[in-house]
């Protein structure tokens, strides 16, 4: 390839990791906001707004990032240059995709995942093509599957032992001063949880343009962050969370159980908490999983109805994460292979329009928007049931 | 594969400790300063679901206050752990 054609894949690269930081951002905004919107305490623009400038500050916040990506799933020392770049891109595509259709059904699941899920796919079709072993098969297990497993129990322990302590100790609170004041802790917690989702998740991003400016020799793995790229993630994740994926901030606000006030502060105040320190304490917890649990648990400490339907699908959802969008990384590398060089990622690049736009057609049949995020869950089936029928 | 089974259930265990002080236990606090906000005096009616602002004793007043201002350097900190995180734990 030529200088020309390598900056041409070095651009699109790069565009392709900030849009998926950019579906990671609207993809998550419900993980910090479901509740408060469900809860009106406070009103779904303000809450997408209050998330995406919070996302930006904690994007600007993460002063280590993490100069590689994924180096807990794929091992890519033996990839260089064009060899790195067409997985990094194989694996970016494959978690756009995976995301964004998740995001159709309503469904919350991990863009992490989604991320490392496309990585696995593209590192290990390459591992075979080329007689390299690609892929840490005990260390995806050990530190992403096992732990995916664990975070909704703890976070749903957490929520639940929070929801129980608080309903008992203000039984004898009228029902609006206590709606009130917990509006207002709701909004403080879930705010920490914007912040920590924009130092962690912009970080992924970081790395995933850090690591093609390296293969493409702009820079040189001692280098630092470059300022643009700090910023540029930071940007695609805050525009991304304000636009709001409403279709899963519905499904975690309204599907999953019907939130109070008080369950709202339970349940932002357990992710917090486990966002916040488990990385620290040996076990780095995906944002999602750790969301949803403590949503699920806040139902169970009220004894709440907890609709098993939806949690059952958004259980599918998690389990088929990897390997779907690993099987999507995996055809995407072998499309980029079967072509070769430029004509191989540009090909991929517009399969991934293409797709990104049918599915952005089909949610606008049953369009999930600030005006109906909050509205009744039943008797109507979730929007999202029916859209791939 | 070399998964260590132990060191991650170790790990689980002190999240969910650590969890349940923090997680449940800041909202509990929480709801302690809510509870002493609304301290009935003696002899005042009680009506759950009445509309009027309830009257607060000076003593709930500030017992309430001392709990969310408890909660507040708590969140305080959680910022710090976002920004300074890595070097307070290392790694």
């Amino acid at each position: 390839m030529d200088t020309v054609e390598e900056t041409t894949v070095l651009v699109l690269v790069v565009g392709t990791a900030l849009l998926f930081d950019f579906t990671n951002g609207f993809h998550d905004t419900g993980n910090a906001m479901a509740t408060s919107i469900a809860t009106r305490a406070l009103p779904p623009r303000v809450a997408v707004l209050l998330s995406a400038v919070l996302n930006l500050v904690g994007a600007f916040l993460s002063i280590q990032v993490a100069k590689t990506v994924g180096g807990d799933v794929v091992d890519l020392s033996h990839a260089e240059g064009q060899a790195l770049m067409f997985i990094v891109f194989a694996g970016l595509v494959g978690g756009i995709i995976w995301n964004l259709l998740t995001w159709l059904l309503g469904l919350p699941s991990s863009s992490s995942h989604a991320l490392f899920g496309g990585l696995i796919g593209a590192a290990l079709i390459w591992g075979i093509v080329n007689g390299e072993s690609g892929v840490k098969w005990g260390s995806t297990v050990g530190k992403v599957i096992i732990p995916a497993v664990l975070s909704p129990v703890i976070a749903a322990i957490v929520a639940a032992i929070g929801t129980w302590l608080i309903y008992r100790i203000t039984a004898r609170v009228p029902r609006h001063v206590e709606d009130r004041g917990f509006r207002w802790g709701q909004i403080g917690s879930a705010s920490l949880v914007s912040l920590a989702h924009g130092t962690n998740d912009a970080q992924k991003t970081m790395g995933v343009v850090f690591l093609a400016l390296v293969a493409h020799q702009a820079l040189t793995p001692d280098d630092a962050i470059p300022f643009w790229v700090k910023g540029a993630c930071a940007l695609a994740i805050a525009l991304g969370t304000y636009l709001g994926g409403w279709r899963v901030i519905r499904t975690l606000g309204k599907g999953l159980v019907e939130i109070a006030p008080p369950q709202g502060l339970a349940a932002e105040a357990s992710s917090a908490a486990i966002i916040l320190t488990s990385s620290h304490l040996g076990l780095p917890l995906s944002t999602t999983h750790v969301a949803t649990g403590s949503i699920l648990g806040t139902g169970l400490g009220r004894g709440a109805e907890v609709r098993w339907s939806v949690a059952g699908r958004m259980a599918i959802a998690w389990l088929i994460t990897l390997p779907a969008a690993g099987v999507v990384g995996a055809l995407c590398w072998a499309i980029e292979n079967a072509l070769g060089g430029l004509a191989g990622v540009i090909v991929v690049f517009l399969i991934l329009m293409v797709l990104s736009g049918w599915m952005y057609l089909h949610s606008r049949r049953t369009a999930v928007s600030a005006h109906n995020v909050n509205d009744e869950w039943e008797p109507a089936e979730p929007p999202a049931a029916t859209v791939l029928d | 594969m070399d998964i260590d089974l132990a060191s991650i259930g170790r790990s689980a265990l002190v999240v969910l400790g650590v969890g349940v002080l923090f997680g449940a236990g800041l909202p509990a606090l929480f709801a302690l300063g809510m509870r002493a906000l609304a301290q009935v005096p003696p002899g005042h009616p009680f009506d759950p679901e009445s509309d009027d602002p309830p009257p607060t004793t000076a003593a709930g007043r500030v017992l309430a206050w001392l709990c969310f201002g408890l909660c507040f350097l708590v969140a305080v900190f959680g910022i710090v752990v976002i920004v300074l995180g890595k070097q307070i734990f290392g790694g």
